[in-house]
């Protein structure tokens, strides 16, 4: 049997962020259309892998067709913050970005991740949205994630990421 | 006379797509939330990772 596929699109809300104090936040992906709200289950380094993926898309989205950035992004932390209940469809395994040339807006797909012993086709849902909407996800994840981590940390990645963009040593 | 299917984005192009995170991790990711223990309790009470 195919794989069941949940679709909002387009999306009027997405959001990556986490819930719990720092040490056991559990992180996760929300998407909202109207009334209707997906929530799913990630890891950190699965949301940093997204944000990672928006920025680079948006980065060569500007390069290769002109499509400038959103300069400035208003991140409102309230609306921005994972909604409760929490109640997760599936735990994320794979992802995927995508770009609808068509229409502007940006596809992220996500794919249930099973066990070893799960035989069964996974889950998976698809979101579409806009360039700035997910420039702002990026924003707040990243912001999120580095919440999480020490002084010392932030600096180092400061340092790696001032390094991978020339500046710096 | 023929019934097309109903198609919403006829057009629709998706370009640029981009892959992750990377096969080695979740290769890595499958085994542990099959072997390790936070997982099965996590997968009951959706808690216990972080």
């Amino acid at each position: 049997m195919a794989n069941p596929v949940y679709e909002l699109d387009p999306v009027t809300h997405i959001t990556a962020g986490a819930v719990g104090a720092p040490g056991r936040r559990i992180f996760y992906i929300q998407a909202e259309r109207g009334l209707d709200r997906i929530t799913l289950l990630t890891e950190k380094q699965q949301v940093e892998a997204l944000t990672e993926a928006i920025d680079e898309m948006v980065e060569n989205l500007e390069k290769e067709f002109g499509l400038t950035r959103h300069q400035e992004l208003f991140v409102d932390e309230v609306s921005m913050s994972i909604k409760e209940p929490v109640e997760p469809l599936f735990r994320v395994g794979a992802m995927g970005l995508g770009y609808d040339a068509n229409r502007d807006r940006i596809l992220l797909v996500a794919q249930e991740a099973l066990g070893e012993e799960e035989n069964r086709d996974p889950r998976e849902v698809r979101f579409f949205a806009t360039r700035a909407q997910m420039q702002v996800l990026s924003v707040y994840a990243r912001d999120i994630i580095a919440r999480g981590r020490s002084p010392d940390q932030v600096t180092l990645q400061a340092e790696a990421q001032n390094r991978r963009n020339g500046h710096g040593e | 006379m023929a019934t097309v299917p109903f198609d919403p984005h006829p057009t629709e192009q998706i370009d640029m797509a981009s892959l992750f995170p990377s096969a080695e991790w979740l290769a890595q990711f499958q085994i542990e939330i099959s072997r390790s223990a936070s997982y099965a309790v996590s997968a009951r009470t959706w808690e216990g990772d972080c």
